[in-house]
């Protein structure tokens, strides 16, 4: 621990773990759906799912979704915001399910595009994280450059990749492949050092076997 | 940043802030301009906070005390000196705006956030201290909450309010003395004071909102910080080292049993008034369940 992480975030109260985190939960959400936004459906999980009221976490997601930033005050006030954008929104509580953390929660969204649901967890500090994208066990950390790379699971795919990334100079700090069958769909987590080129997302998207390509900049 | 008996040491032949920031480089890779730089940041939005909490048009959110900073700070001075006396409410006033989603500063967590805040701004308006010093005063504070995060932990949920609240009072306290002109090994001895005198304190927050018994702890823990600087300041000594009061801080809060350590489960949370509360809240919470359909 160094002297910054003693002072900060700047934040908006009341707690960083259900305020802080869960915005930028928000936030990521919003970076992975494509198009128009046009209902959500949130569930809270675990201890979440007594003390979002209390803590406000339910204005905090709602305004993360809507991209407000974790020191915005417009969260404040995001419901109103997400109902003149004419968001159609729902909010429950499942306290059957055991989630990967005490504070953790699911969006369920659809956009004019796309459907997609993710489970967020908020480990404490303001630190957000997705653990499941596109049916996928994942670890999309905030505060990260990410690369999300949805593919038909192929020989040599990887390293094709990572020449790609190689190419425009940029250094993979980490990398997570999983798949759920052989040959089935794959997905797979890059973390960059630095900040993610919107031509290198285009040139991966055009090898043969890719799919879906989403960035998750450092939030 | 593991000790603050090393910080101390080194600073014989500069100053505690200034082996602060050179350990922090080391540790992080970032200029001491850079440092002070962030921190300055850090100092402008406490005061923005507390400007805006202070104004007309703040709107309370909280949901258990509304007013209560404001309205000690327009009481006649009793006991306090008027630097305290200010300190300590504007550590409540931030401490609410900080349950009202206002935006605050972490320092070291948003239960504690009032605390450091409140008494260097008091401080800065009372004795007429340059920005320039306060920021100073913040990064001596940080080098402090480092140390304890590392040798203990700064978490109400993993060591109790003494971790925030506690470790607050000792941050601050360490600004006083380096404002002060206090010498290294008197910052020392005002956060082993500061530390002891709140060891063992409990995180019992009231239906799990930062706001019973949070606000007033802010409160508590600025007038601490001004207790334990004067302290120190006049040359009283702690017979026990800080780094060993930080180490015993850290084992009483592992001890501690989870009841009273975030969960809302013991200590005030759990007096019959502190129950009721809770449920009102539950069933707030359900009510906002049923109605939030907007289709
Ligand atoms: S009682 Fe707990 S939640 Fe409240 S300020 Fe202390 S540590 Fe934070």
């Amino acid at each position: 621990m160094n002297i910054f992480d003693v002072a900060g975030p700047i934040t908006l109260g009341p707690s960083s773990s259900h305020t802080a985190g869960i915005i930028r939960i928000g936030n990521i959400f919003r970076k992975l759906i494509k198009g128009n936004l046009r209902r959500v459906d949130i569930t809270f999980y675990g201890s979440l799912a007594e003390t979002f009221f209390g803590h406000r976490s339910h204005l905090a997601i709602m305004g993360g979704i809507l991209g407000f930033k974790e020191s915005d005050e417009r969260v404040k006030n995001s419901f109103k915001y997400a109902k003149d954008k004419g968001l159609i929104f729902n909010f429950d509580v499942d306290r059957e399910f055991n989630p990967p953390h005490p504070v953790s929660l699911k969006i369920e969204g659809e956009s004019d595009l796309e459907r997609l649901e993710v489970l967020g967890v908020s480990p404490g500090g303001g630190v957000a994280e997705i653990r499941k994208l596109w049916g996928f066990p994942v670890v999309i950390r905030s505060g990260t450059n990410t690369v999300l790379v949805l593919h038909r699971d192929t020989p040599g795919l990887l390293s094709k990749i990572a020449g790609r990334v190689f190419a425009f100079g940029i250094n993979i700090g980490t990398a997570h492949l999983t798949r759920l069958k052989r040959g089935g769909d794959a997905i797979l987590v890059l973390e960059l050092d630095d900040p993610i080129d919107e031509r290198l997302v285009r040139v991966i998207e055009r090898i043969e076997g890719v799919t879906r390509v989403r960035t998750v900049e450092s939030v | 940043m593991n000790s603050i008996e090393e910080i101390v040491k080194e600073a014989e032949s500069s100053s505690f802030f200034d082996v602060v920031l050179k350990k922090n480089s080391e540790l992080t890779g970032k200029t001491p301009d850079d440092t002070v730089e962030f921190f300055k940041k850090i100092w402008f939005t406490m005061k923005d906070s507390l400007r805006r909490a202070l104004s007309p048009e703040f709107k309370s959110s909280a949901i258990l005390v509304k007013g209560d900073g404001k309205r000690f700070l327009g009481s006649e001075g009793l006991f306090l000196s008027p630097v305290v006396k200010k300190a300590v409410g504007y550590a409540m006033v931030i401490g609410e705006a900080n349950a009202s989603m206002c935006r605050i500063v972490a320092f070291p967590t948003a239960g504690a956030s009032g605390t450091v805040p409140g008494v260097l701004i008091a401080y800065q308006e009372e004795f007429g201290e340059r920005d320039e010093r306060m920021i100073e005063g913040l990064v001596v504070a940080s080098g402090v909450g480092a140390v304890i995060g590392n040798r203990a932990t700064l978490s109400g949920a993993e060591g109790g309010c003494q971790a925030e609240c506690g470790a607050a009072a000792a941050m601050a306290a360490a600004a006083l003395v380096h404002l002060n002109n206090g010498s290294p090994s008197m910052i020392q001895h005002a956060v082993a004071i500061a530390l002891k005198n709140i060891m063992g304190l409990v995180c019992d927050p009231v239906a799990g909102l930062v706001e019973v018994p949070c606000i007033k702890r802010n409160a508590m823990a600025a007038s601490l910080a001004f207790l334990s600087s004067e302290l120190a300041l006049s040359g009283i000594k702690s017979v026990i080292p800080a780094d060993e009061v930080i180490d015993a801080m850290g084992n009483v809060g592992r001890k501690l049993p989870e009841e009273l350590r975030e969960t809302a489960l013991g200590g005030v949370a759990a007096t019959p008034t502190g129950r009721r509360i809770a449920k009102k809240l539950t069933r707030m919470r359900n009510k906002f369940l049923k109605n939030s359909k907007s289709d």
